[in-house]
């Protein structure tokens, strides 16, 4: 075939216009600002499956929305959701209103609606599975369990709920899948081939999963999580959504949308030292921060503060302060660097999305929040790790996500200019 | 709004990925292809199944349930030879089946020489990695292990259960640092990854993708196959590509000329005009060896078949063949589709008409 000579791409830059966020702190941005203001926990009791014979008993637990009239769907189609869609549900409503969208009419047909998950509707599994066990010839709700055990079903009626059409596409690389997902989003709007994706992640808490990590032992035994302190002793699980409209440039300019942030960096790297242990030197973390950097165009020295992944086990923490020490050289000490793992716990496959929440709320609010709960800190941490919440000015900001698996990924966003 | 039918102009303006065209920003070349399936190792296997030159066994499995026994009849892979035929690697020891399948598949895809050119870190790889259930087979042993005493279950079973575990081993034997991740999505999500392996690829990130679909067998997932027919059998395996964007201008190369989709759908009715859209494909090709998505069970195939039904010329149907596949069901077409190619056809249509999500049609083309 003949070909003719390639055409440098252009690139459109791309803002976010919307956002929305369900955690263990809050279902709104104000929640979520006031309680990093104060520098609070949220871990509690799970009280909606079985933690008796558990290690741990505690979780960052969100409350979960009430059905809502204005939803285009039943309540009883409502009632056929997962615990996490529904909290991914309330999200992207929450975001679309930010964004100040209508649904219908500003939300072109085929707009990509680019999920992260873990878990997905795990708990519509379990259900199915324990129904099976017990009583395998009833196979009343079984079928509804199984279509909506798998999450594009969901998706769908998500769509159906807030009355727009999108092409969904559900990205599971375990706990870094909120940051893919964004991330691959970003690139859709930044090669032009949309104007306007949503983009987010989402996770409940699901017994097996919960028991995963316990039997892993990588959760803290006192359920208080402390990130990159000496003697950190593990995560704390937790549960939530959060949902970004992302969009061009010109499309938010015809809108007359207002910018929260421009997102201008997405980077990924595959660790490959083990299926759950991150390299100890953070080898992919450093390809992931370059490669996010790169595609900003921009230096590690015009970083001021990263939302670390910090789960707060021993091993991830220690490799993610020598990642960030290596990747940013002699910036390192001036850049600050926070875990909010600390106060709401490891959103797995929402974390990436939630966290890009937080630091869309740090550009705003102009303040950093803090890791929680430390002692001592360990002495990898060579960066100006904030143990306290404090105002500074921030413009450029970075979030990790890094995951089961050895996905590795990095966002970059930036106040609008 | 629904999925509406359209014009194929409309379609040429909406969806078309790729033509042969002058520019090479689309161009898509499979390099290679490989596949585990009931019908053998390698990609081989499955076409002269699906041509009738080799005959498959079905499988009666059973599950005590109680004082009853569940039957389940399914067409698995033959663990012996996939044993023979997997890569060693310490990653894989005690790896799902659906990861070792997907190595496998990914294996033959590459080839002995690219799979050193990327250990050896000469060639930049993306993986796309897709399915609908994954690793059913840890996650129901973990699972039952909770429920009966959570203290004493297992982890080094619980990593296998995640997502991307099967993404995670391949790019572990690979020794591939590049991009990779993991789908969920109806069976027409094949497609879809196949998209993403080109957007890598144009935008410069990775020099040659993998794109890798695959599903194993459980009670899991038979019974939940059952409440939709009970004449739906399972299967399982794993399809792999391996794509570039420049032709190695070898002899048997075959183009991914051009894809529809996706036609999203979010209920029965809207699907119908999904699958109607993407059939739009078969205008390119009229003379094209057509790899339908049909199972065989007639409530199930109703859309397709009614759609399809004016198609005069060759087609064959994996998944009567072979049973569902879950995830692995388009990729299993592809691989028929590519293996018709190198032997007697010019030119092959694949129809995915997906379960729950999006419709997605291809046609592939020696170049």
């Amino acid at each position: 075939m003949s070909s003719a000579p390639e055409q440098a791409p252009v690139y459109q830059r791309v803002f976010v216009t919307g956002m929305g966020m369900v955690s263990p702190m809050g279902n709104d941005a104000q929640a979520h600002i006031n309680s990093m203001r104060k520098g609070e926990t949220h871990f509690r009791e799970i009280d909606f499956f079985d933690v008796s014979r558990q290690r741990v008993v505690t979780a960052g637990v969100a409350d979960l929305p009430q059905y809502r009239s204005r939803y285009a769907i039943s309540e009883r189609a409502y009632n056929r959701l997962d615990r996490g869609s529904r909290l991914l549900l309330y999200a992207t409503q929450k975001a679309i209103q930010d964004a100040r969208m209508t649904a219908a009419s500003d939300i072109p047909n085929n707009t990509p609606f680019v999920i992260g998950t873990s878990a997905a509707a795990m708990p519509l599994g379990e259900d199915y599975f324990k129904a099976e066990t017990t009583e395998p010839f009833s196979r009343k709700g079984q079928l509804t369990r199984i279509e909506y055990y798998q999450p594009q079903k969901s998706m769908g009626s998500i769509q159906q709920a807030l009355g727009f059409r999108g092409q969904t596409q559900i990205i599971s690389n375990a706990c870094a899948s909120g940051a893919n997902a964004i991330g691959h989003a970003f690139h859709l709007v930044k090669t032009g081939q949309h104007q306007i994706a949503l983009a987010g992640g989402y996770d409940a808490l699901a017994q097996m999963v919960f028991a995963g990590f316990d039997a892993l032992q990588a959760l803290s035994k006192s359920g208080i999580p402390r990130p990159f302190d000496v003697n950190r002793d593990g995560l704390a699980i937790g549960e939530g959504a959060a949902m970004l409209v992302l969009e061009s440039e010109a499309s938010m300019n015809a809108r007359g949308a207002i910018p929260l942030a421009e997102i201008c960096g997405y980077g990924m790297a595959t660790d490959l030292h083990h299926l759950t242990q991150p390299h100890p030197e953070g080898k992919a973390a450093v390809k992931s921060m370059s490669a996010a950097c790169q595609d900003a165009a921009i230096q590690p020295s015009e970083i001021q503060y990263i939302n670390s992944h910090g789960t707060g086990t021993p091993l991830n923490d220690v490799a993610e302060a020598n990642a960030i020490c290596e990747w940013a050289g002699d910036h390192a000490k001036d850049i600050m660097v926070s875990s909010t793992k600390s106060a709401m716990g490891h959103l797995l496959g929402a974390a990436g999305a939630i966290e890009s929440a937080v630091c869309l709320l740090a550009l705003q609010g102009q303040f950093v929040p803090a890791s929680l709960n430390i002692r001592d800190v360990d002495p990898a941490c060579q960066f100006d790790l904030i143990q306290e919440p404090r105002d500074a000015a921030v413009d450029t900001v970075l979030t990790n996500s890094f995951g089961f698996g050895g996905c590795n990924a990095s966002l970059i966003f930036r106040s609008p200019r | 709004m629904a999925a509406t039918p359209h014009s194929f102009l409309d379609l040429l303006d909406n969806y078309f990925v790729n033509t042969s065209s002058s520019s090479s920003q689309d161009s898509l070349f499979v390099r290679g292809h490989g596949c585990v399936s009931a019908a053998g190792i390698g990609a081989g296997a499955i076409y002269q199944a699906c041509m009738g030159e080799l005959e498959l066994t079905e499988e009666k499995r059973e599950r005590i349930a109680g004082k009853e026994t569940i039957v389940s009849e399914v067409r698995p892979v033959d663990a012996a030879a996939l044993k023979a035929a997997m890569p060693k690697h310490p990653r894989l020891r005690r790896a799902s089946n659906v990861s070792k399948f997907a190595i496998t598949a990914a294996c033959e895809a590459m080839g002995a020489e690219l799979v050193e050119r990327v250990q050896n870190q000469e060639l930049r790889l993306g993986i796309v990695l897709m399915f609908m259930n994954g690793c059913v087979n840890y996650s129901n042993r973990f699972y039952t292990e909770v429920l009966a005493d959570p203290s004493l279950a297992s982890p080094i079973i619980f990593p296998e259960t995640v997502y991307n575990a099967p993404a995670s081993h391949v790019a572990g034997y690979l020794k591939s640092e590049g991009p990779a991740y993991t789908l969920i999505s109806d069976s027409a999500g094949w497609f879809s990854s196949i998209k993403i392996a080109q957007d890598w690829l144009n935008a410069g990130q990775v020099d040659g993708c993998l794109v890798i679909c695959a599903e194993e067998l459980d009670w899991l997932v038979t019974e939940a196959f059952s409440l939709y027919s009970g004449r739906l059998h399972g299967t399982e395996g794993a399809a792999a590509i391996y794509l570039e964007k420049r032709s190695s201008r070898g002899a048997s190369e075959v183009e991914i000329q051009s894809m529809i989709g996706p036609c999203d759908y979010t209920n029965t009715a809207e699907r119908r005009d999904a699958i109607g859209s993407a059939w739009a494909i078969h205008a390119v090709s009229p003379d094209a060896l057509l790899v339908d998505g049909l199972t065989g069970v007639a409530r199930i195939d109703r859309d397709e078949q009614d759609i399809l039904a004016a198609w005069s010329g060759k087609r064959v149907s994996p998944s009567a063949k072979l049973g569902f596949g879950g995830g692995a069901t388009c990729g299993f077409q592809s691989i028929v589709a590519l293996e018709a190619l190198k032997n007697e056809h010019d030119s092959a249509l694949v129809m995915a008409s997906g379960t729950n999500q999006h419709a997605f049609s291809a046609h592939f083309r020696k170049s």
